[in-house]
């Protein structure tokens, strides 16, 4: 268990709300292995940053709720921890950088102060140390140190995600969340971003959890990759397995869908349909619905996650014995 | 930043010329001969014309206009037609008066509100919530007058601890500055719930705790600044409403303030002192609403550049909101 830094066993998450409840994350497990990078894949509404709130303990108040499952960090339940544990743990062992860096940075306080809040947070040093440090982050992102006495409105956006970056990592965490972390961002920035966090994610041997609607970033940085669908993990390998081989047609479908170079195409591929509405999920496989390759049995239960080669998994029932013949 | 407070101070001279033009306009329009009124009833018409030529009443009203500005120019605001005082000499106490209620009253109502509002926006759609809302609509739907009366039953009648009216000690001035003070909250109070309500959902507040920042210094150090720029908006608006609009309270509790002296002026066709202390009440809204401004900046750093380069009042309110 030692190599593994985080290990997510059925986990299951609900909003509920007066009017419905919304299933954000149906039974997912996933594990991470010490200083790899998870890619989590899938399109909007699919759970991937409800889990890394769920993760963080940051889901919204009153309303998302962890319904079963544990979230272990090496070896201790984050889900059974007090209020207090989870901030000594939040922005120290498990940092995640949001999606969006036009919002979340404080617009009246500088960007130093922002660093050194968190170095402040988890270490016994004094202010001028901590803003020592801050500038030692900015440096580390690439940004002139001296503009610590700065705010954010004076930065440009992929200055302003190298800012969270430079906050995500101040105290060195051992598992960092990366939320999209180049969704807002334009093509070039996006490029010198995922390098720069690739390099730092290297030299310190941070455990990352990508979270991306890109298959090209993923290839690009990640080693394992776990593709989402409704709330479940409907394949997981690593990334040369779901990459070559790809197992479950929901897979197959995205891979279909990349424009491609070579080929001259009046229309791009789509995967017919819509995501299942995930406050009335079906019985059933929940991507039988939008499926090219389903037959009967698709929609008279759930499929298991089945092990299609050593440490790649499907949740389909073509990997089933039932699938012949039905 | 000096460049702009000191083009902001030059916009006073065009409020000013307007303001006294309009009540000068009035004056002209309005039935009723000062002369007459100062002399009463028993003096005979040459003591009137006489009196008239010696108020430059005979002169066109341009003229008039003129000699009025030149004299404001020089600090002269004219003489009291009732007293024959300085205008000028009259208004300042009363105004030093006006403003320690006015201040007292803001300050209460800010600082209860503001604190009334953030505990409703933390602990929303619970009892305590709604139980704010009930408090602070109460003193806002109640009439001050009414409030007023109240209060002095209560503390001046019953309780014998405070004085009914006058302002001859300190203790005069507590009833009317919470009379002031209590209708105000609830304005504070949803301006802040809102505003606090708003930031606390921005993603810096969710970036904060992804830190480990207590909910605490959350509310404290990341939300309240973030939260104050509504309000000291309104904080600046009811300043300068309360400061020329205290008539009524003015009355309730003999307080002699500025407000007082404008009605009975008014009443008396007194109209150096109306023309006085309308300008007086236009500077001094100008320069609050310079202060609020200023405040802004010192609150949210993000309007500096725009001030600082001259960008006009509307693309900084924009960038505000």
């Amino acid at each position: 268990m030692s190599d593994k830094i985080l290990s997510i066993k059925d986990l299951v998450i609900h909003y509920e709300t007066d009017e419905e409840v919304v299933e954000a994350v149906n039974n997912i497990t996933l594990e991470i292995g010490r200083g790899q990078v998870l890619g989590l894949v899938g399109e909007t509404g699919a759970g991937k940053t409800t889990t890394a709130l769920g993760i963080m303990g940051l889901l919204p108040a009153r309303v998302g709720h962890v319904i079963q499952g544990s979230i272990e960090l090496e070896g201790s339940d984050l889900l059974k921890m007090s209020a207090r544990e989870m901030r000594s743990i939040r922005g120290k062992k498990i940092s995640m950088i949001f999606q969006d860096p036009m919002t979340a940075l404080n617009p009246v306080k500088t960007v130093g102060d922002q660093i050194a809040e968190v170095v402040l947070l988890h270490n016994k040093c004094s202010k001028a140390e901590a803003l020592k440090r801050a500038q030692d982050m900015l440096a580390m992102v690439g940004i002139v140190p001296e503009r610590y006495k700065d705010y954010p409105h004076q930065f440009s956006g992929g200055m302003k995600q190298r800012i969270v970056i430079a906050i995500a990592l101040a105290c060195e965490p051992d598992l960092l969340i990366a939320d999209e972390p180049t969704t807002a961002l334009d093509v070039t920035i996006q490029a010198q971003i995922l390098d720069m966090m690739r390099k730092l994610q290297k030299e310190h041997g941070t455990s990352m959890i990508l979270i991306t609607h890109d298959l090209g970033v993923v290839a690009e940085m990640c080693d394992h990759c776990a593709v989402m669908y409704a709330g479940e993990i409907v394949e997981y390998g690593t990334t040369e397995q779901v990459f070559d081989n790809p197992k479950h047609p929901y897979t197959r479908a995205l891979y279909k869908s990349i424009p491609s170079l070579d080929k001259d195409v009046e229309r791009l591929e789509v995967i017919h349909g819509m995501v299942c509405d995930p406050s009335d999920l079906p019985t059933y496989c929940s991507f039988c619905d939008r499926c090219t390759e389903k037959k009967g049995i698709c929609a008279k239960g759930d499929p298991k996650v089945v092990e299609v080669e050593a440490g790649h998994t499907a949740k389909c029932f073509q990997y089933a014995k039932e699938w012949e013949g039905k | 930043m000096v460049r702009y407070i000191i083009k902001r101070i030059l916009l006073l001279i065009p409020i000013l010329l307007g303001v006294s033009a309009i009540i000068f306009a009035l004056k002209t329009v309005t039935p009723g001969d000062p002369a007459r009124q100062i002399l009463g009833n028993q003096a005979t018409e040459e003591q009137v014309a006489e009196k008239r030529e010696e108020l430059g009443l005979n002169d066109p009203v341009i003229v008039q206009y003129v000699k009025y500005i030149v004299g404001v120019c020089h600090g002269d605001f004219g003489e009291s037609y009732r007293t024959g005082e300085p205008v000028l000499s009259e208004i300042v106490p009363r105004l030093g008066t006006s403003a320690k209620i006015t201040l007292g009253a803001v300050a209460i109502g800010a600082i209860l509100g503001v604190l009334l509002g953030i505990i409703s926006a933390l602990k929303k759609y619970t009892w305590v919530d709604s139980l704010v809302l009930v408090i602070s609509m109460f003193f806002q739907s109640v009439p001050e007058f009414v409030v007023a009366l109240v209060l002095i039953m209560i503390f001046a009648v019953s309780l014998h601890i405070l004085p009914a009216s006058g302002i001859d000690s300190a203790k005069g001035y507590i009833m009317p500055m919470l009379t002031v003070g209590l209708a105000s909250i609830a304005s504070y109070t949803r301006i802040t719930r809102s505003s606090m309500l708003e930031v606390l959902g921005e993603d810096y507040i969710r970036t904060a705790r992804a830190k480990g920042q207590t909910e605490g210094n959350i509310t404290y150090h990341h939300a309240l600044r973030n939260t104050m720029i509504p309000v000291a908006q309104s904080i600046g608006t009811s300043l300068g409403n309360s400061l020329g609009g205290g008539m009524v309270l003015e009355t309730v509790f003999s307080v002699p303030g500025v407000g007082k002296y404008i009605v009975d002026a008014i009443t008396a066709r007194n109209y150096p002192s109306v023309l006085g202390g309308a300008l007086m009440i236009a500077i001094i809204l100008v320069v609050i609403n310079l202060l609020v401004d200023i405040s802004f900046v010192l609150i949210d750093p993000r309007l500096k550049t725009t001030i600082i380069s001259g960008g006009s009042k509307k693309t900084k309110k924009a960038k505000a909101a």
